[in-house]
Protein backbone atom coordinates (compact mmCIF):
# COMPACT_ATOMS: atom_id res chain seq x y z
CA UNK A 1 0.00 0.00 0.00
CA UNK A 2 1.26 3.47 -0.89
CA UNK A 3 2.35 5.41 2.18
CA UNK A 4 0.45 8.67 2.61
CA UNK A 5 2.92 11.53 2.34
CA UNK A 6 1.59 14.53 4.21
CA UNK A 7 3.32 17.88 3.90
CA UNK A 8 4.29 19.58 7.21
CA UNK A 9 1.58 22.23 6.70
CA UNK A 10 -1.05 19.52 6.20
CA UNK A 11 0.04 17.84 9.44
CA UNK A 12 -0.38 21.18 11.24
CA UNK A 13 -3.80 21.59 9.63
CA UNK A 14 -4.94 18.18 10.93
CA UNK A 15 -3.75 18.98 14.47
CA UNK A 16 -5.47 22.40 14.29
CA UNK A 17 -8.69 20.84 13.00
CA UNK A 18 -8.73 18.31 15.87
CA UNK A 19 -8.13 21.12 18.39
CA UNK A 20 -10.95 23.23 16.89
CA UNK A 21 -13.47 20.36 16.96
CA UNK A 22 -12.40 19.36 20.50
CA UNK A 23 -12.64 22.99 21.65
CA UNK A 24 -16.10 23.52 20.16
CA UNK A 25 -17.46 20.26 21.60
CA UNK A 26 -15.96 20.62 25.07
CA UNK A 27 -16.73 24.36 25.13
CA UNK A 28 -20.37 23.69 24.33
CA UNK A 29 -20.80 20.63 26.53
CA UNK A 30 -18.53 21.16 29.54
CA UNK A 31 -17.45 24.75 30.15
CA UNK A 32 -17.06 27.85 27.93
CA UNK A 33 -13.37 28.09 28.90
CA UNK A 34 -12.76 25.06 26.72
CA UNK A 35 -13.44 27.25 23.66
CA UNK A 36 -9.85 28.40 24.22
CA UNK A 37 -8.75 25.01 22.87
CA UNK A 38 -10.45 25.93 19.57
CA UNK A 39 -8.65 29.29 19.76
CA UNK A 40 -5.34 27.46 20.06
CA UNK A 41 -6.17 25.46 16.95
CA UNK A 42 -7.30 28.51 14.97
CA UNK A 43 -4.65 31.04 15.89
CA UNK A 44 -1.85 29.05 17.55
CA UNK A 45 -0.09 27.82 14.39
CA UNK A 46 -0.12 31.31 12.81
CA UNK A 47 1.35 32.86 15.96
CA UNK A 48 4.02 30.17 16.22
CA UNK A 49 4.90 30.73 12.54
CA UNK A 50 5.27 34.47 13.01
CA UNK A 51 7.48 33.84 16.05
CA UNK A 52 9.61 31.50 13.86
CA UNK A 53 8.93 28.60 16.22
CA UNK A 54 6.92 26.62 13.68
CA UNK A 55 8.43 26.28 10.22
CA UNK A 56 5.93 24.18 8.27
CA UNK A 57 5.12 26.47 5.34
CA UNK A 58 7.05 27.30 2.21
CA UNK A 59 7.52 30.84 0.83
CA UNK A 60 4.32 30.79 -1.20
CA UNK A 61 2.15 29.47 1.62
CA UNK A 62 3.60 32.08 3.99
CA UNK A 63 2.94 34.89 1.49
CA UNK A 64 -0.63 33.62 0.96
CA UNK A 65 -1.26 33.43 4.73
CA UNK A 66 0.05 36.94 5.27
CA UNK A 67 -2.08 38.42 2.51
CA UNK A 68 -5.14 36.55 3.78
CA UNK A 69 -4.44 37.67 7.36
CA UNK A 70 -4.09 41.27 6.28
CA UNK A 71 -7.34 41.21 4.29
CA UNK A 72 -9.19 39.52 7.17
CA UNK A 73 -7.84 42.11 9.61
CA UNK A 74 -8.85 45.05 7.41
CA UNK A 75 -12.37 43.87 6.57
CA UNK A 76 -13.19 42.48 10.02
CA UNK A 77 -11.76 45.61 11.61
CA UNK A 78 -14.05 47.72 9.46
CA UNK A 79 -17.10 45.59 10.33
CA UNK A 80 -16.19 45.69 14.01
CA UNK A 81 -15.90 49.46 13.89
CA UNK A 82 -19.31 49.63 12.20
CA UNK A 83 -20.84 47.51 14.98
CA UNK A 84 -19.19 49.71 17.64
CA UNK A 85 -20.58 52.84 15.89
CA UNK A 86 -24.08 51.36 15.70
CA UNK A 87 -23.94 50.22 19.30
CA UNK A 88 -22.68 53.60 20.48
CA UNK A 89 -25.39 55.34 18.48
CA UNK A 90 -27.93 53.18 20.27
CA UNK A 91 -29.10 51.17 17.27
CA UNK A 92 -28.22 47.85 18.86
CA UNK A 93 -29.11 48.40 22.49
CA UNK A 94 -29.69 44.78 23.22
CA UNK A 95 -26.57 43.36 21.63
CA UNK A 96 -24.83 43.11 24.99
CA UNK A 97 -27.44 40.57 26.08
CA UNK A 98 -26.39 38.09 23.41
CA UNK A 99 -22.68 38.66 22.99
CA UNK A 100 -21.89 35.11 21.94
CA UNK A 101 -23.73 35.28 18.59
CA UNK A 102 -22.47 38.76 17.78
CA UNK A 103 -18.79 38.30 18.51
CA UNK A 104 -18.63 34.73 17.23
CA UNK A 105 -20.40 35.97 14.07
CA UNK A 106 -17.73 38.63 13.56
CA UNK A 107 -15.05 36.05 14.28
CA UNK A 108 -16.63 33.77 11.64
CA UNK A 109 -16.60 36.61 9.10
CA UNK A 110 -12.89 37.17 9.78
CA UNK A 111 -12.12 33.49 9.46
CA UNK A 112 -14.27 33.21 6.31
CA UNK A 113 -12.38 36.09 4.68
CA UNK A 114 -9.05 34.60 5.73
CA UNK A 115 -9.92 31.19 4.26
CA UNK A 116 -11.34 32.63 1.00
CA UNK A 117 -8.32 34.87 0.36
CA UNK A 118 -5.84 32.17 1.34
CA UNK A 119 -7.47 29.61 -0.94
CA UNK A 120 -7.78 32.04 -3.85
CA UNK A 121 -4.07 32.82 -3.47
CA UNK A 122 -3.15 29.18 -3.13
CA UNK A 123 -5.37 27.54 -5.75
CA UNK A 124 -6.22 30.52 -7.92
CA UNK A 125 -9.58 32.31 -7.95
CA UNK A 126 -11.45 29.86 -10.19
CA UNK A 127 -10.48 26.69 -8.37
CA UNK A 128 -11.10 28.29 -4.96
CA UNK A 129 -14.54 29.55 -6.06
CA UNK A 130 -15.54 26.15 -7.44
CA UNK A 131 -14.43 24.37 -4.28
CA UNK A 132 -16.19 26.91 -2.05
CA UNK A 133 -19.43 26.35 -3.99
CA UNK A 134 -19.10 22.56 -3.86
CA UNK A 135 -18.41 22.60 -0.09
CA UNK A 136 -21.33 24.94 0.70
CA UNK A 137 -23.58 22.95 -1.68
CA UNK A 138 -22.70 19.71 0.11
CA UNK A 139 -23.19 21.28 3.57
CA UNK A 140 -26.67 22.55 2.58
CA UNK A 141 -27.59 19.23 0.97
CA UNK A 142 -26.67 17.35 4.17
CA UNK A 143 -28.57 19.90 6.27
CA UNK A 144 -31.69 19.66 4.06
CA UNK A 145 -31.62 15.86 3.92
CA UNK A 146 -31.29 15.65 7.71
CA UNK A 147 -34.08 18.14 8.36
CA UNK A 148 -36.54 17.17 5.60
CA UNK A 149 -35.99 13.46 5.06
CA UNK A 150 -39.57 12.63 6.14
CA UNK A 151 -41.08 14.98 3.54
CA UNK A 152 -39.80 14.24 -0.01
CA UNK A 153 -41.64 17.21 -1.61
CA UNK A 154 -40.26 19.65 0.94
CA UNK A 155 -36.85 18.10 0.49
CA UNK A 156 -36.98 18.60 -3.30
CA UNK A 157 -38.23 22.17 -2.98
CA UNK A 158 -35.54 23.12 -0.51
CA UNK A 159 -32.91 21.38 -2.59
CA UNK A 160 -34.05 23.37 -5.65
CA UNK A 161 -33.88 26.60 -3.67
CA UNK A 162 -30.43 26.34 -2.09
CA UNK A 163 -27.94 23.63 -3.08
CA UNK A 164 -29.12 23.24 -6.69
CA UNK A 165 -28.19 26.79 -7.84
CA UNK A 166 -24.79 26.34 -6.16
CA UNK A 167 -24.14 23.08 -7.99
CA UNK A 168 -25.43 24.63 -11.23
CA UNK A 169 -22.96 27.50 -10.76
CA UNK A 170 -20.19 24.91 -10.34
CA UNK A 171 -21.11 23.24 -13.64
CA UNK A 172 -21.34 26.57 -15.45
CA UNK A 173 -18.25 27.96 -13.75
CA UNK A 174 -16.03 25.19 -15.12
CA UNK A 175 -16.50 26.53 -18.66
CA UNK A 176 -17.94 30.02 -18.37
CA UNK A 177 -16.39 31.35 -15.19
CA UNK A 178 -16.44 34.94 -16.47
CA UNK A 179 -20.23 34.93 -16.73
CA UNK A 180 -21.13 32.95 -13.59
CA UNK A 181 -20.89 36.04 -11.31
CA UNK A 182 -24.01 37.22 -13.18
CA UNK A 183 -25.79 34.26 -11.56
CA UNK A 184 -23.98 34.16 -8.22
CA UNK A 185 -24.14 37.76 -7.06
CA UNK A 186 -27.89 38.14 -7.82
CA UNK A 187 -28.37 34.75 -6.13
CA UNK A 188 -26.78 35.99 -2.91
CA UNK A 189 -28.95 39.13 -3.05
CA UNK A 190 -32.01 36.93 -3.68
CA UNK A 191 -31.21 34.83 -0.57
CA UNK A 192 -30.75 38.00 1.46
CA UNK A 193 -34.17 39.31 0.40
CA UNK A 194 -36.09 36.03 0.20
CA UNK A 195 -35.11 34.87 3.68
CA UNK A 196 -35.42 38.44 5.11
CA UNK A 197 -31.83 38.32 6.26
CA UNK A 198 -31.29 42.03 5.74
CA UNK A 199 -33.06 43.05 8.94
CA UNK A 200 -30.91 41.67 11.71
CA UNK A 201 -32.20 42.55 15.13
CA UNK A 202 -31.07 41.49 18.55
CA UNK A 203 -33.35 38.49 18.76
CA UNK A 204 -32.15 37.21 15.40
CA UNK A 205 -28.37 37.02 15.58
CA UNK A 206 -28.74 33.44 14.42
CA UNK A 207 -29.46 35.05 11.06
CA UNK A 208 -25.85 36.16 10.93
CA UNK A 209 -24.80 32.53 10.89
CA UNK A 210 -27.27 31.87 8.02
CA UNK A 211 -25.83 34.85 6.15
CA UNK A 212 -22.34 33.44 6.61
CA UNK A 213 -23.28 30.04 5.25
CA UNK A 214 -25.96 31.00 2.71
CA UNK A 215 -25.36 34.51 1.36
CA UNK A 216 -21.59 34.79 1.62
CA UNK A 217 -20.48 31.65 -0.31
CA UNK A 218 -22.16 32.63 -3.65
CA UNK A 219 -21.14 36.25 -3.12
CA UNK A 220 -17.49 35.41 -2.35
CA UNK A 221 -17.41 32.86 -5.22
CA UNK A 222 -18.76 35.55 -7.57
CA UNK A 223 -16.04 37.99 -6.46
CA UNK A 224 -13.39 35.28 -6.87
CA UNK A 225 -14.59 34.53 -10.41
CA UNK A 226 -14.52 38.26 -11.28
CA UNK A 227 -10.99 38.52 -9.81
CA UNK A 228 -9.92 35.48 -11.82
CA UNK A 229 -11.33 37.04 -15.00
CA UNK A 230 -9.34 40.26 -14.40
CA UNK A 231 -6.16 38.29 -13.66
CA UNK A 232 -6.69 36.22 -16.80
CA UNK A 233 -7.04 39.35 -18.91
CA UNK A 234 -3.83 40.75 -17.43
CA UNK A 235 -2.05 37.45 -18.04
CA UNK A 236 -3.24 37.30 -21.66
CA UNK A 237 -2.08 40.86 -22.24
CA UNK A 238 1.36 40.03 -20.84
CA UNK A 239 1.58 36.86 -22.96
CA UNK A 240 0.84 38.83 -26.12
CA UNK A 241 3.72 41.25 -25.40
CA UNK B 1 4.15 57.23 -13.31
CA UNK B 2 6.66 54.35 -13.35
CA UNK B 3 5.99 51.55 -15.77
CA UNK B 4 5.05 48.16 -14.43
CA UNK B 5 7.68 45.44 -14.28
CA UNK B 6 6.57 42.00 -15.36
CA UNK B 7 8.29 38.82 -14.27
CA UNK B 8 8.50 36.46 -17.22
CA UNK B 9 8.80 32.84 -16.09
CA UNK B 10 10.41 30.22 -18.27
CA UNK B 11 10.26 27.45 -15.69
CA UNK B 12 7.83 25.09 -17.41
CA UNK B 13 9.88 25.03 -20.61
CA UNK B 14 13.14 24.37 -18.74
CA UNK B 15 11.51 21.71 -16.58
CA UNK B 16 10.15 19.86 -19.59
CA UNK B 17 13.46 20.00 -21.45
CA UNK B 18 15.10 18.40 -18.41
CA UNK B 19 13.80 14.84 -18.90
CA UNK B 20 10.23 16.12 -18.51
CA UNK B 21 10.75 16.64 -14.80
CA UNK B 22 7.43 16.64 -12.98
CA UNK B 23 6.25 19.54 -10.85
CA UNK B 24 6.25 17.23 -7.83
CA UNK B 25 9.89 16.20 -8.39
CA UNK B 26 10.98 19.81 -8.69
CA UNK B 27 8.92 20.72 -5.63
CA UNK B 28 10.62 17.96 -3.62
CA UNK B 29 14.07 19.03 -4.82
CA UNK B 30 13.62 22.65 -3.78
CA UNK B 31 11.59 21.88 -0.65
CA UNK B 32 8.23 23.46 -1.50
CA UNK B 33 4.74 22.17 -2.30
CA UNK B 34 3.66 21.29 -5.84
CA UNK B 35 1.11 24.09 -5.67
CA UNK B 36 3.97 26.58 -5.25
CA UNK B 37 5.59 25.35 -8.47
CA UNK B 38 2.22 25.57 -10.27
CA UNK B 39 1.73 29.15 -9.05
CA UNK B 40 5.24 30.19 -10.11
CA UNK B 41 4.75 28.65 -13.57
CA UNK B 42 1.40 30.38 -14.00
CA UNK B 43 2.95 33.70 -12.96
CA UNK B 44 0.62 34.02 -9.97
CA UNK B 45 3.50 34.08 -7.50
CA UNK B 46 6.92 35.72 -7.74
CA UNK B 47 9.32 33.55 -5.74
CA UNK B 48 11.79 34.88 -3.20
CA UNK B 49 15.42 35.30 -4.29
CA UNK B 50 16.39 32.24 -2.26
CA UNK B 51 13.77 30.05 -3.91
CA UNK B 52 14.65 31.38 -7.38
CA UNK B 53 18.31 30.52 -6.76
CA UNK B 54 17.40 27.06 -5.47
CA UNK B 55 15.32 26.38 -8.60
CA UNK B 56 18.14 27.61 -10.85
CA UNK B 57 20.60 25.35 -9.03
CA UNK B 58 18.46 22.29 -9.75
CA UNK B 59 18.77 22.91 -13.50
CA UNK B 60 22.39 24.19 -13.37
CA UNK B 61 21.42 27.42 -15.11
CA UNK B 62 21.63 31.07 -14.10
CA UNK B 63 18.48 32.56 -12.53
CA UNK B 64 18.04 34.79 -15.60
CA UNK B 65 17.48 31.71 -17.74
CA UNK B 66 14.32 31.01 -15.75
CA UNK B 67 13.16 34.43 -14.55
CA UNK B 68 13.48 37.59 -16.58
CA UNK B 69 12.22 41.02 -15.72
CA UNK B 70 10.43 42.93 -18.44
CA UNK B 71 8.99 46.35 -18.47
CA UNK B 72 5.52 46.72 -19.93
CA UNK B 73 5.96 47.45 -23.64
CA UNK B 74 9.73 46.73 -23.62
CA UNK B 75 11.66 43.84 -25.14
CA UNK B 76 13.20 41.15 -22.93
CA UNK B 77 16.86 42.27 -22.95
CA UNK B 78 16.24 45.99 -23.14
CA UNK B 79 17.65 47.71 -20.03
CA UNK B 80 15.08 48.99 -17.56
CA UNK B 81 15.49 52.73 -17.18
CA UNK B 82 14.22 55.15 -14.57
CA UNK B 83 11.10 56.90 -15.83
Amino acid sequence: MKKMNLSPSNKTFIVSFILVITGILTGGLLHPYFYLIAGLGLFGPGLLRELSILNDQDDFQRASSRKAGNMAFLITGFILLLVICLKTAGKFQGVGGKPFELWSGILCIGLGIYCSVYLSQYWGGKKAALRLLVISGVIWTVFIVLSEWRDPIGLLLEFALVPFPLFLAVLLGIKWHRYVPLLLIPLSIFYLLYFHLYSISIQQWGKLIVIIFLVLPPFIAGILFIHEGIEEKKHNRRSRQ
Amino acid sequence: MARKNILHVNLRKIRLTNDEMTQQTLADLVGVTRQTIISIEKGRYSPSIVLALRIARVFHVPVEAIFTLREEGHEENEPITKQ
